[in-house]
């Protein structure tokens, strides 16, 4: 229906949900539907892979929807959609992988994975989708699903609280989604997002209609902010990642929060983009508002006491180093591809070194029973292997060679100069360093000092969570030696940004 | 005055009305109407321009709507369970109390 | 040389490091495979020496990493020529007889496929950084001879002290790597390539020398002072002694901290052309005020690393120092026959304080030492040699390339930076001496000590006698080692013969830093006691406190940092409200900044 790697998440999320409900809930029966739900999650790959050779193949896939009234609504697959997608399901794959072990303790196992399931489907459908209708509906999949996954654990006072403050600031993000969908719809008459930009394309812009979409660009930018968590809309994310059970939590820091940046990408990049506007200005306004994330980001970080919401802020952080390179995307030519590709790549790696952070700090969590710092002292001596993928999650977050996070953060430093933004350069490089100390702490802590006595009883790791964190860990690894291949895809999906004709074309 | 004035003045009013309970107002439930006051005035907005460029109701924006409409409903839905469940925890239902969470 | 010689000469120890896991399957291959490697990459190293002693054209081999069509290509390349050969010779040369130390040293140690495969994967990124042909792989390898500086000052996690040093370490070369890393990023944008012969030829082309230009040369010593622990981002190496001593032989005496001075040289190009005065100064005064300081620190310290450590702070400010007279003078090799000495000497004194530090389980502390040199000859006399040539006696390899940077400092008529050199080689002797004192001679001071059993095997012998022969001899191969280094072809007035005036002030200077100690700790007169009072008893305060840079550092970025951030945490109170308003303020302000700038008006 929506090609089958949306349409095997969503049978899963189904069958789980019927399986569970049919044993009325009252069996654990966590590892079974972990499992089915990993193996949604491998199919969901194994599709990926073949509409993967399919997109490369014919440049793009389109898929119509049956109903003959909303024959408009519909997905158009690029290389963007496909290079989001993967990093959607590899993440989702891995959390699901690891709440095999981590929600043990938990009850509602059958929601938990239908949840997890539905989420990913509506991320995935959200970077297909060619048409505001298709769009806006996966959107709400997503973002309805986290709200109930941030406050799954409802027997705890924090997850309720971050999962409403969460819950009315994201759905006031959707409805200034909805609004720039009607604005967009009044200047063009159309919901495709190929039709509205060859509209724009194609029409004369008088000064009126540039008003409208300057301000149609800030109601896209806030509304799809708020979900990307761009300083100010950025003060749920602290509350809500943390609060969720930790693979949840390696979902949203990880993955989550790049769908916000996607649909930036997508709506200025592609669909308001033929509009003769001053984009070098949008460029620099953006460019203003990453500066303002990256710094508020790391300095909330650097005293924060809880583990997760460290790693919380500091993506943040990581969200302004992104929406760094987007801005200079927008200066268009070579340059924008320069700094797309700089973004993509670096919006690619986060996911992996972020997941894996969540998902490491998930097993010492889950060890301890506390995410306090002050009771994770030494943790790492407990549980060395998991250690040891600690530290490579944690090098990579602080941009050290030969880790993947060093790539990105020059390639970013590289397509900054190359648009010529010196003080950016100079705000990033000294955002580099600042988040240095706080990821420095947090290894101290963990790793580095002895075990507190309390720590005692816990030995080693499960395999379980070993093996999905040893995927991420290995490409953490993998990317920052040999970033080849890695580069290339980020590269191709950076051209098929501002590529209008191809996006058109697809059929 | 036409529709089309009409309908945006009224979607505009909405919206204010919506971001004015959400910054000001204090009570859980009422921010759960307020953001569905946000949500409706964004409608309004949306089935306005539906309805006046081509001169005939358009079938997706119609559609969209009745999605809108429909995703308003379920965010209600979860929002109100989560003011249930924050009542429990909270004994109010004053979000100002809702501050244990800060940074 | 031996077929892909400068690719495999980093290559090799970088996946033997990799293989460890496999050859710890056995514990007899586990500890002679490492050794095997390190021997087996100075072979490769050395076989190196007879391509470049022909002279140029060098070769430079590249292979492809990282390519963008059209954007950007970044290459591994590596380069060839006398200084990068030259220092790849020093690593692992000094690198090989320090793994055969060690296994002797760390025998019967807990988590050893852990330390060989640090020491492996250490002597394999520091080679590649010294034959990398570009900044992009310079700075890589860069970073990761700094992990495993890191891992292994923190070898013993379990001590507490050796966590923290371990630590600190990492935070404060990280800072100086910023610095690097945005200088190297500056040339990047000027020049379009990491490449160093790109930035050579692209410094010959310019007529006008663009603004950036200017600026990298002080970020690049910034760089370079965090690594090679100069003034005033020395802090770390002083407490990375908690590390295991061939360890400390290795990467905190022999080679990592000589990175510094190795990049200084290769890049000199840039600043002879960017900055000549002011960077030469700087340079000199850099070197200058951390030998003079840093020297009097290791008066006072009672550690018996803690001195060798100060000692190679100071040393190192020497070769910077050398580096920016030689530069001047036109010959920059200078610093490089320092660097070969002070690796030599520095190294045998490790290895020697190494054999009492092993006997005692890891007790460093000198008070505590005394009349040991019948339980420890070849330590003794290890140390005296190692001693003799770092204070500059003559016969030994210290006393040559000291004089020569005496004999360029008045060269070029720096008589300030003559005094410093002086004053600090009269120090470096008196503490050495003391330290000789204080452990070997004497009477044992404690029933730790008298109790110890010392052990002197061969393996860890013989690399003590090697270095103590090259003490002897590379003395006088200063001749041969500059026309090695090609560096003296334009500049034949530059003499390399013992001129009588600098061969004066060395004489002065042992004969000022050997005098004192005799009497002080020699004929008691007056006692070493007397100097822990009175006035003498501040000075010796601030000295062991080295001058209280690091409850300074303390102070302003932990304690300032912690409070500034604590108030900008006001500004999140947590309220929904005050969370709703702030996205409004952000839509408001990007729609009048978007349409006041766009004119959407």
């Amino acid at each position: 229906m929506f090609t089958l790697v949306v349409d095997v998440l969503i049978f899963f999320a189904i069958a789980v949900a019927v399986v569970g409900a049919l044993t009325r809930y009252r069996a654990n029966l966590n590892t079974a539907f972990g499992l089915a739900s990993t193996i949604g999650f491998g199919l969901a790959l194994y599709f990926w892979w073949n509409l993967y050779l399919e997109v490369q193949r014919a440049g793009g896939v389109l898929v119509l929807k049956a109903l003959p009234v909303l024959a408009s609504s519909s997905l158009r697959i690029d290389m963007l959609g496909m290079f989001f997608s993967l990093l959607f399901l590899l993440v989702g794959f891995t959390s699901s992988f690891h709440s095999m072990r981590y929600m043990e303790h938990d009850s509602g196992h059958a929601q938990y994975y239908a949840l997890l399931l539905s989420m990913v489907a509506g991320m995935v459908g959200v970077v297909y989708a060619g048409d505001f209708f298709t769009l806006f509906f996966f959107w709400e999949l997503m973002a309805i699903t986290s709200y109930v996954l941030v406050a799954f654990r409802k027997h705890l006072w924090e997850p309720v609280e971050a999962g409403f403050k969460y819950l009315v600031m994201s759905a006031a993000g959707s409805a200034l989604i909805l609004l720039a969908i009607a604005l967009l719809y009044g200047i063009t008459g159309t919901t495709d997002l190929a039709g509205i930009a060859s509209a724009i394309k194609a029409g004369t812009i008088n000064a009126e209609l540039k008003t409208w979409l300057y301000f149609a660009i800030a109601v896209i930018v806030t509304g799809f902010g708020i979900k990307a968590s761009i300083v100010p809309l950025h003060t749920w994310l602290p509350d809500a990642h943390p609060a969720a059970p930790t693979p949840i939590s390696a979902m949203l820091s990880g993955v989550v929060i790049k769908t916000g940046v996607y649909a930036i990408i997508r709506m200025l990049g592609l669909v308001i983009y033929p509009a003769a506007l001053d984009w070098n200005m949008v460029a620099v306004v953006v460019a203003f508002f990453a500066a303002l994330t990256m710094t508020v980001g790391n300095v909330m970080a650097l005293l924060q006491e809880d583990v997760k919401r460290l790693l919380a802020c500091s993506s943040i952080a990581h969200i302004g180093y992104i929406m760094l390179g987007v801005s200079i995307g927008l200066l268009g030519g070579t340059i924008g591809l320069y700094g797309y590709t700089a973004g993509l790549l670096h919006t690619m790696n986060h996911a992996i070194m972020k997941g894996l952070a969540f998902l490491a700090v998930g097993a010492f969590i889950h060890a301890a029973g506390t995410r306090k710092l002050s009771e994770l002292v030494g943790i790492g001596h407990r549980m060395r292997a998991m250690a040891v993928i600690f530290v490579i999650a944690i090098l990579a977050l602080s941009g050290v060679p030969p880790m993947n996070g060093f790539v990105s953060e020059l390639m970013l430093v590289l397509a900054t100069l190359n648009a010529g933004m010196g003080i950016m350069v100079a705000v990033l490089l000294a955002n580099i360093l600042i988040g240095f100390g706080y990821y420095l702490r947090l290894l101290y802590i963990m790793v580095w000092q002895s075990p507190r006595s309390e720590l005692e009883t816990i030995r080693g790791t499960s395999w379980l969570m070993l093996i999905p964190c040893g995927i991420l860990a290995s490409l953490c690894i993998l990317i920052g030696v040999y970033p080849e291949p890695f580069l290339d895809f980020a590269s191709q999906a950076a051209q098929a940004v501002a590529n209008l004709p191809a996006y058109t074309a697809i059929a | 005055m036409d529709v089309y004035t009409i309908g945006l003045a009224g979607g505009m009013l909405l919206i204010i009305l919506g971001i004015y309970g959400l910054t000001v107002k204090g009570n859980m439930i009422r921010l759960i109407l307020s953001v569905e006051i946000l949500t409706n005035g964004a409608i309004v907005v949306l089935v306005t321009f539906g309805a006046t460029p081509l001169g005939v109701i358009n079938p997706v924006i119609i559609s969209l709507a009745i999605l809108a409409v429909g995703v308003g409903g379920c965010i209600a839905a979860v929002g109100l369970a989560i003011v249930i469940q924050a009542f429990r925890h909270y004994k109010t239902l004053n979000v100002r109390e809702l501050k244990r969470l800060r940074w | 040389m031996l077929p892909y010689a400068p690719f495999l000469v980093w290559v090799i120890p970088l996946v033997a490091s990799a293989l460890m896991p496999l050859a710890a399957l056995n514990s007899r291959t586990r500890d002679i495979f490492p050794v095997l490697v390190g021997f087996t990459t100075a072979v490769f190293a050395f076989s190196m020496v007879p391509d470049v002693a022909a002279g140029p054209p060098y070769p430079n081999p590249q292979l492809t990493w990282l390519v963008i069509p059209g954007l950007i290509t970044v290459n591994i390349g590596v380069i060839v020529d006398p200084l990068s050969v030259f220092m790849a010779c020093v690593v692992a040369g000094i690198g090989s007889l320090i793994l055969l130390y060690s296994i002797g040293y760390m025998a019967g140690e807990e988590g050893m496929t852990r330390y060989w495969f640090f020491m492996l994967l250490f002597i394999g990124s520091m080679v590649g950084l010294v034959v990398a042909d570009n900044f992009l792989w310079l700075y890589i390898f860069w970073e990761m001879v700094g992990l495993c500086s890191y891992a292994l000052i923190g070898f013993w996690y379990k001590r507490p002290e050796a966590r923290k040093a371990g630590f600190k370490a990492f935070i404060v070369t990280r800072i100086g790597d910023v610095f690097l890393l945005t200088g190297i990023i500056l040339v990047y944008l000027t020049t379009g390539s990491f490449a160093f012969k790109d930035l050579q030829g692209a410094l010959e082309a310019f007529k006008v020398l663009p603004y950036t230009l200017s600026v990298v040369p002080f970020l690049m010593l910034i760089g370079a002072i965090g690594k090679s622990a100069q003034l005033p981002l020395h802090v770390w190496l002083p407490d990375a002694m908690e590390g295991p001593t061939p360890v400390s032989a290795l990467i905190h005496a022999a080679t990592m901290v000589k990175a510094g001075v190795y990049l200084m040289a290769r890049t000199h190009f840039i600043y002879m052309e960017a900055a000549p005065e002011a960077w030469l100064t700087t340079l000199v005064w850099v070197g200058a005020v951390t030998a003079l300081l840093t020297a009097t620190m290791g008066l006072t310290s009672v550690d018996i690393k803690r001195v060798l450590a100060y000692s190679t702070i100071s040393q190192i400010g020497y070769m910077m120092m050398g580096l920016g007279l030689g530069a001047g003078a036109g010959f920059i090799f200078l610093s490089q026959f320092h660097l070969m000495s002070h690796a030599i000497f520095k190294a045998l004194l490790f290895l020697a304080a190494g054999i009492l530090v092993h006997s005692f389980h890891g007790m460093r502390d000198m008070r505590k030492m005394g009349g040991l040199w019948r339980d420890a000859p070849v330590s003794f006399y290890a140390m005296v040699i190692g001693v003799l040539a770092l204070g500059g006696v003559p016969p030994f390899n210290g006393f040559w390339s000291k004089d020569l940077i005496f004999a360029a400092a008045m060269e070029t008529g720096n008589y300030a930076a003559l005094a410093f050199a002086v004053v600090t080689a009269a120090i470096t002797l008196a503490y050495g001496l003391r330290l000789i004192y204080l452990t070997y001679l004497g009477e044992k001071r404690s029933d730790e000590v008298r109790k110890a059993v010392i052990h002197e095997p061969a393996v860890m012998t013989i690399p003590l006698f090697i270095l103590s022969a090259l003490c002897f001899i590379t003395g006088f191969t200063a001749e041969g080692f500059a026309s090695f280094l090609g560096i003296l072809g334009g500049h034949s007035h530059v003499v390399l013969h013992i001129e009588p005036l600098s061969a004066a002030l060395s004489i002065i200077a042992i004969i000022a830093g050997a005098l004192p100690i005799y009497l002080v700790y020699g004929r008691k007169s007056p006692p070493p006691e007397r100097f822990a009072i009175g006035g003498w008893g501040f000075l010796q305060r601030m000295l062991s406190e080295g001058y209280y840079f690091d409850r300074f550092y303390y102070a302003v970025f932990v304690d300032g940092l912690k409070s500034a951030v604590q108030g900008f945490r006001k500004s999140h109170p947590g309220i929904l409200n005050f969370n709703m308003s702030l996205i409004l303020g952000g839509f408001i302000v990007l729609t009048l900044l978007l349409l006041t700038l766009g004119g959407g008006w």
